[in-house]
């Protein structure tokens, strides 16, 4: 498991870097403004900050791309599907560690009725683990972080609108609703109204499963063997 | 060749075109229609499958898979039966049909079949079938290439091989004339000399008893001295004259006794004088390619190697035991030779000894678990026919 701690080493190397991966968390956590659901506005946001964190982990892999540090991995003996899983399991427990604290932050200050701490520690993790596969493969389309990274801010905003994490979908046209059922995000935004009210348009675990399987897709995309 | 290169890769790209504005048609039939969530998870299948498909092709499994998912999705919700023409066509297209029936029997038995879904089937499987014919045509031309390719590299690989064999060549012969020079000094003017040397000093011990002038005396001791010298001069340009390495059956002799591992008997018969110079070439690398192939794949324990020279041909074979071959292997063969993949040692060989009008045979013997390397030069004008 040395990649798995390595990646550790290299992702809180101080307490700088942990400061920085947990503050925007903690700060979404208190935004407690209410809008069209009736939860803190924080927790709307949240799949945003998610999406942001887990392309700040996942560049590791493409610093090792950049810095031909796979290279030197690859002529080591360990198999590519090895450095690919170790790499993904560290990341995911990052970021199941900051849903945590951030549900545990929202049980203490609105109450696990606001906040159903299982449901909602839930479809934050499956949101993680989409929003990990969806950097990688989203990096695993550029040859530069640079390229991949100014693009990407853009790219996730505009999948977080369409998806219907800023507005209520239903403002938006009936066709356009169907469209971007193609984005997770549009899964994220449901998965989260399902969570608040039990019941609503379906079943949350369908939403769990569908937000599974586009991140089985994504990291099936991402984990192609790029050497340079 | 890149524009070969092109053309292949094309193919590829058409094939997962195909399968892209299949999802995407699927997507917006699912758009166009009900929008359910079942739909979602079978376009997202259908999307993994097709991702696995990239990284293990033409494996049944995902057909069968595929399959399965596609028709139990449809047995919940027999809108989406239309979805299965993807594992018809995948099924046709790697000419695994079998893989394709249970995922069907799904299909028939709940899904709601149509004219059309049987048209867009029928269109499906079609389209696989065509797809597999360009496919098999572009599997068999970059085969083709492939060995062509070979070909090609083994030629370039032979002509240099030639090349640096023609200075080796031209040395040897040198070296080879040298020696039967040296040998026909030692052996003809040599012996003469001596004589006369000896003659002249048994002349000296009585020269006394002749009461010459001493002028005479004088004349005779120069010639004497000169006959010396004359002697001396001649061993000494033997001497140098004589190559130090060894040529011929000796260099033969010379592998055999450096090869330490393993004990080699080594029978020559026959006047190895008539073998000409290039042969012995010939000879040493086949001994070596021989006896490394020899240490890399077998067990051995015992290695017979013979060299037989007769008026018109020469033959020689080197055999060993302990071949590890796969017992089934060896019985399913009705012949007693089995075919050896061969290697680039082995093809050389083959390819100098036909150059010299001579054959070349390498064999594993099935039922002794022997290995035989037989070569055949002729040792007349024309080769063997």
């Amino acid at each position: 498991m040395t990649i798995f701690n390595f990646v550790f080493k290299r992702t809180l190397k101080g307490k700088f870097d942990i400061f920085m991966l947990l503050l925007p968390p903690i700060i979404t956590a208190f935004i407690s403004v209410e809008t069209w659901l009736p939860i803190p506005l924080g927790f709307q946001m949240y799949g945003v900050i998610l999406m942001f964190l887990s392309s700040k982990l996942c560049k590791t892999m493409m610093e090792d791309r950049e810095k031909k540090v796979i290279l030197r991995i690859s002529a080591a003996p360990i198999t590519h599907l090895r450095y690919l899983m170790e790499n993904l399991l560290a990341y995911t427990l990052i970021l199941s560690s900051i849903n945590i604290i951030v549900v545990g932050i929202g049980v203490l200050r609105y109450g696990s009725v606001t906040i159903p701490p299982l449901n909602m520690f839930l479809l934050f993790s499956v949101f993680s683990a989409t929003s990990i596969g969806l950097s990688i493969a989203w990096y695993a389309l550029f040859k530069h972080t640079e390229t991949a990274y100014s693009i990407l801010g853009g790219l996730y905003i505009s999948m977080a609108m369409l998806g219907g994490m800023f507005w209520p979908i239903e403002i938006m046209p009936q066709i356009i609703r169907r469209i971007v059922q193609i984005l997770p995000t549009y899964w994220f935004a449901l998965g989260m109204r399902q969570v608040v009210y039990t019941g609503y348009d379906g079943n949350l675990f369908m939403t769990i499963g569908i937000l599974l399987l586009f991140s089985v897709a994504f990291i099936m995309v991402g984990s192609r063997k790029r050497l340079g | 060749m890149e524009k070969i290169k092109q053309k292949y890769d094309s193919l590829s790209v058409y094939l997962n075109l195909t399968r892209a504005i299949s999802i995407v048609l699927l997507f917006s039939y699912w758009v166009r229609t009900s929008g359910e969530a079942l739909g979602m998870v079978l376009i997202l299948g259908i999307l993994i499958f097709s991702i696995l498909r990239q990284y293990l092709p033409g494996e049944s499994i995902i057909i069968f898979l595929e399959g399965l998912f596609v028709g139990g999705l449809s047995y919940l919700w027999p809108d989406i039966s239309i979805a299965y023409c993807i594992p018809i066509f995948e099924g046709y297209l790697e000419k695994k049909t079998a893989w394709i029936i249970p995922g069907l029997i799904f299909v028939t038995f709940r899904g709601s079949i149509n004219f059309i879904i049987i048209f867009v089937f029928i269109a499906g499987g079609f389209l696989g079938c065509i797809l597999r014919v360009a496919k098999n045509e572009r599997d068999y031309y970059k085969e083709e290439s492939d060995i062509e390719r070979r070909r090609r590299y083994e030629a370039e690989n032979l002509n240099k091989e030639f090349l640096s064999l023609r200075e080796e060549v031209f040395q040897m012969v040198e070296l080879a004339e040298r020696n039967r020079i040296a040998q026909q000094l030692h052996d003809d003017v040599g012996h003469e000399l001596t004589g006369a040397v000896l003659g002249l000093q048994a002349f000296e011990s009585i020269i006394e008893e002749l009461e010459l002038e001493s002028y005479e005396k004088e004349l005779f001791q120069k010639a004497k001295q000169r006959v010396d010298n004359s002697a001396t001069v001649l061993r000494q340009t033997v001497h140098n004259m004589k190559p130090y390495v060894s040529l011929g059956v000796e260099d033969l002799r010379g592998i055999v006794e450096e090869f330490c591992d393993i004990p080699i008997s080594l029978k020559v018969f026959g006047n190895t004088e008539k073998v000409p110079i290039h042969y012995w070439f010939l000879l040493k690398t086949a001994l070596k390619e021989g006896l490394t192939n020899i240490i890399r794949h077998a067990n051995t324990t015992n290695v017979k190697a013979q060299l037989d020279v007769t008026q018109n041909i020469l033959r020689f074979s080197l055999e060993n035991d302990g071949v590890i071959i796969a017992k089934n292997i060896a019985n399913t063969y009705v012949n007693k030779y089995l075919d050896l993949n061969e290697g680039m040692g082995l093809r050389s060989l083959r390819q100098r000894t036909k150059s010299y009008g001579g054959n070349f045979s390498a064999a594993i013997i099935a039922g002794e678990d022997k290995f035989r390397l037989i070569i055949v030069l002729p040792l007349f004008e024309g080769g063997i026919s």
